[in-house]
C-alpha cells in the first residue's frame, strides 16, 4: 500500500523524468567539451550540481539504482576539482560517461514504465548470476563437537562462502527439509555408516527437486567398500575424515557449479566505444558474460575467443555492416543457428528487411534495457531448448552420438581436466531380444539400461547413446578402481531388472569396456580403443566389465 | 502547525518536498541559496530546517555551523549523499540526517518526529 504522499510525489514523475533527461543531455554536452587535461572549474561545478540534484530526487521517485549512480557520478565529478599526482582526468571522465549511460538507461526505462502506467521501482530485472550464497546443511556433526575435524570442516565451508547449518541425523525429516531450501548436503557418517546411506537416499526421494541435490559423505572409517556403497546410496562425493576439508568445499563448489544454469556468453559489436562499454556493463549486471569489440575487423578473432551463445550487432559499423558480419557467422556450421540481434538506429524498411533475413530480432536504439534483456533471454531460452532437443536422444535422454562426441572433444581438450576414463556399454544379444519379443521390448530394455546408468553413474559422468543398444560414459572425477566398482554395480543392478514377456519374465545382460585417455591420443583413437576393450568383454563370454590392459 | 524551511537549490525537488509538507499540515517556505537561507533564518522563527548538503553559493555544513553559532533554535534535518557529511553534520549539531536515496514517507516520518519534539520543547 503506498501512502497518499507517495502518490502525490508519483504524480510528478513524468515531470521528473523530463527534467532529468534535460539534465543528462546537458551533462553529456559538458563532458564532451571538457578538457581532459585540465577541466574548467565552472563546468565541473555544473556537473556536480546536476548529479547532486538527480541523486536528491531519485529516492523520492523510488529509483534507488538511479540515485546510487547519480551519487557515484557526483563523487567522481567532485574528484575532478581535486589536484592529483598524475596529470589528466581521462579515467574519471570515462567513468562519468559510463555513469551517464547507466543513468540514461534507467531513466529511459522508468519513462517506458510510466508510459505503460506502471510505477515500478525495480529498474532492472535482477541479475540471475549473482544469486545468494549457497546453503549447505551438515548432518550428523555439530561445530562444537569434540572431533578433530569438526572445526576445520565448518571453517573450510564458510571460507568457501557457503552458509552452513547443522542438524542431527534424526532431525532430517521431510518437515524440516521443507522449511529451508538447502542447496547441498554434507553427511558425516557414523560408524557403521549404513544409516548415512539411507539418509542420502531419503533426502533424494523427498521431492523431485531434491533428486539431483549434491550430497557429500564423510566417513570416519572410510573403507573402499563404504565409498562404493555411499555412491550407490546417492552420494556425489565421498571423503574420509582425514582428507583436507578444503577438498570437500571444492568438490561442493564444482557440483553446484554443474547444477547451476550457466551464464550465457554475449558477443557485442558496436563501434561507438561509449555505447559498447555501456552495453557491456549493463549485460554484465544482468548476469550475462559479455564480450564487446568496437573494431569489426577483429570480429573473426573475437568470435573464436568468446564462443558466444548470442550476438548483438550494430548495423552501421563504418568499414562494414552488421548484416555482413551476420552472413559470415551463418557460414560457420557451429554458429548457423546462433541467435543474432541487431541493435541500431536505422529504422527504414529496407534495413528491417535485411535484419529479418540475417538475424533473429531487430531493435531500434535506444532500446529500453528491459526489452533488451527480455529479448536476449527469450531467444536464448528457445535456442537452448532446441539445441537440447536435438542433442538428446528421445528414448533415453542421453546425449546423441554427435553431441556426445562434441562434449567429449571439449573435455579432452580441456587441459584442466583430470584423468579421463571412458566406459562403453553394450547390451548382450540385443538382436535376439528384438527378434524374439519385438522392437518394443528392445526399447524397454535400452531405456532400462539408461535408467540404471543414471542411478549409478549419477553426476560422475556424461552419458551418450552412441548406437541402438550402445552407451558411452565419460568420467572425470573417479579413480579407475572406483569406476570399475561402479561399473560392476551398474552391471549387476541392470541384470537384476526383469522384463515381462508373454513367455514369462526375462533378464538381459550387459558387457562393458573401460579405457583411459592416453597422452597424445585423439578422440577417435580413444573411442576405437574403448570399443576394442568392449569387444574383449564380448569375446570372453559377455556379461562382464573389462578394463583396458596397459601394455 | 510547524513552520519549516526547505533549503534546496533544485527547485523541482524543493517544490515536491514543500508540497508534501503543506499537504501533511505544515507551513513550508523554500529557498535556493545559502545566503538567502541565512537571512531567512535570521528574520524568521522556524521549527525545523531541511538543509541540503550542497548549495550553489555555500556548503550546507557551513550554513549549519553559522546557524548554530548564532544560537539558532530550529531543529535541523540534514540531507546528504556522502557518509563523511553525515558525521560532520551531527558534530555540528544537526538533529538528524537522511542519506540519499530516501523516500517521501521516510522523510515525512522524520519531519513529524522532529516537529513534535520541537513542539514539546516549546511548551515545556
Amino acid at each position: 500500500m503506498q501512502s497518499q504522499q507517495q502518490a502525490m510525489v508519483d504524480g510528478k514523475r513524468s515531470k521528473f523524468i523530463e527534467l532529468t533527461q534535460d539534465r543528462l543531455s546537458e551533462a553529456t554536452q559538458i563532458l564532451n567539451n571538457l578538457n581532459f587535461a585540465n577541466p574548467a572549474i565552472d563546468q565541473v561545478n555544473t556537473l556536480i550540481k546536476h548529479f547532486h540534484q538527480m541523486a536528491g530526487a531519485g529516492g523520492l521517485f523510488r529509483l534507488k539504482d538511479f540515485c546510487q549512480h547519480a551519487l557515484d557520478a557526483e563523487e567522481v565529478s567532485l574528484s575532478l576539482t581535486k589536484k592529483k599526482s598524475t596529470p589528466g582526468y581521462s579515467e574519471e571522465i570515462n567513468r562519468l560517461k559510463m555513469l551517464i549511460l547507466k543513468l540514461s538507461a534507467t531513466i529511459d526505462n522508468a519513462k517506458m514504465l510510466t508510459n505503460m502506467g506502471e510505477q515500478s521501482s525495480d529498474e532492472f530485472p535482477k541479475p540471475v548470476a549473482q544469486q545468494m550464497q549457497s546453503r549447505v546443511l551438515v548432518v550428523g556433526l555439530s561445530r562444537k563437537e569434540k572431533v578433530s575435524y569438526a572445526t576445520p570442516l565448518f571453517s573450510a565451508l564458510e571460507k568457501a562462502d557457503f552458509l552452513v547449518d547443522e542438524m542431527e541425523g534424526r532431525d532430517v525429516t521431510p518437515q524440516n527439509l521443507l522449511k529451508i531450501k538447502y542447496d547441498a548436503f554434507v553427511i558425516v557418517c557414523p560408524d557403521p555408516p549404513q544409516p548415512a546411506y539411507e539418509l542420502a537416499r531419503n533426502i533424494r526421494s523427498q521431492r523431485s527437486s531434491m533428486a539431483t541435490v549434491p550430497i557429500i559423505l564423510i566417513s570416519a572409517g572410510g573403507t573402499f567398500k563404504d565409498k562404493v556403497q555411499a555412491i550407490r546410496g546417492g552420494g556425489d562425493g565421498v571423503f574420509n575424515s582425514t582428507d583436507d576439508p578444503a577438498l570437500v568445499a571444492k568438490r561442493l563448489k564444482t557440483l553446484l557449479e554443474k547444477s547451476k544454469p550457466k551464464s550465457h556468453r554475449v558477443l557485442i559489436v558496436e563501434d561507438d566505444p561509449i555505447q559498447a562499454s555501456g552495453l557491456f556493463s549493463f549485460l554484465q549486471d544482468a548476469g550475462f558474460q559479455p564480450h564487446a569489440i568496437t573494431d569489426p575487423t577483429q570480429f573473426e578473432d573475437a568470435l573464436a575467443e568468446s564462443q558466444p551463445d548470442i550476438l548483438i550487432l550494430d548495423v552501421n559499423l563504418g568499414v562494414m555492416t552488421g548484416f555482413e558480419l551476420a552472413k559470415y557467422v551463418r557460414q560457420q556450421e557451429k554458429y548457423n543457428t546462433t541467435p543474432i540481434i541487431f541493435l541500431t538506429t536505422e529504422n527504414q524498411l529496407q534495413f528491417h528487411v535485411e535484419g529479418a533475413k540475417h538475424g533473429d530480432d531487430y531493435l531500434i536504439k535506444p532500446a529500453p534495457p528491459q526489452l533488451l534483456v527480455a529479448t536476449i533471454a527469450g531467444k536464448l531460452e528457445r535456442y537452448e531448448t532446441l539445441k537440447d532437443m536435438i542433442g538428446r536422444d528421445g528414448l533415453t535422454g542421453a546425449l546423441t552420438h554427435a553431441e556426445f562426441m562434441n562434449t567429449a572433444k571439449r573435455m579432452t581438450e580441456n587441459e584442466r581436466a583430470g584423468v579421463l576414463y571412458m566406459l562403453m556399454l553394450d547390451i548382450d544379444d540385443f538382436g535376439a531380444i528384438n527378434e524374439n519379443y519385438g522392437y518394443g521390448m528392445g526399447e524397454k530394455v535400452v531405456s532400462e539400461l539408461s535408467n540404471v546408468i543414471k542411478e549409478t553413474v549419477r553426476s560422475y559422468g556424461i552419458t551418450g547413446r552412441i548406437g541402438g543398444d550402445k552407451f558411452a560414459i565419460l568420467v572425470d572425477s573417479l579413480t579407475e578402481y572406483e569406476l570399475v566398482q561402479i561399473s560392476n554395480l551398474l552391471k549387476e543392478e541392470f541384470e537384476r531388472r526383469q522384463f515381462a514377456t508373454p513367455s514369462g519374465p526375462i533378464n538381459a545382460t550387459v558387457s562393458g569396456g573401460i579405457s583411459e585417455l592416453q597422452p597424445g591420443m585423439n578422440l577417435n583413437k580413444w573411442f576405437a580403443a574403448t570399443r576394442e576393450v568392449l569387444n574383449t568383454a564380448k569375446n570372453r563370454g559377455k556379461s562382464m566389465i573389462v578394463k583396458q590392459e596397459i601394455k | 502547525m510547524s513552520k519549516i524551511l526547505v533549503v534546496e537549490d533544485d527547485e523541482f525537488l524543493a517544490e515536491t518536498i514543500a508540497d508534501c509538507l503543506i499537504f501533511t499540515g505544515h507551513n513550508a517556505d523554500r529557498i535556493g541559496t545559502g545566503t538567502e537561507a541565512c537571512q531567512m533564518l535570521k528574520s524568521n522563527q522556524y521549527d525545523l530546517v531541511l538543509l541540503d548538503s550542497m548549495l550553489p553559493d555555500m556548503n550546507g555544513l557551513d550554513i549549519l555551523k553559522s546557524y548554530k553559532a548564532e544560537s539558532g533554535t530550529a531543529k535541523v534535518l540534514f540531507l546528504t549523499g556522502a557518509k563523511k557529511n553525515e558525521e560532520a553534520a551531527m558534530e555540528l549539531g544537526a538533529d538528524y540526517f537522511l542519506s540519499k536515496p530516501f523516500e517521501i514517507d521516510e522523510l515525512l516520518s522524520v519531519v513529524n518526529k522532529l516537529t513534535s519534539e520541537a513542539a514539546a520543547q516549546k511548551s515545556s
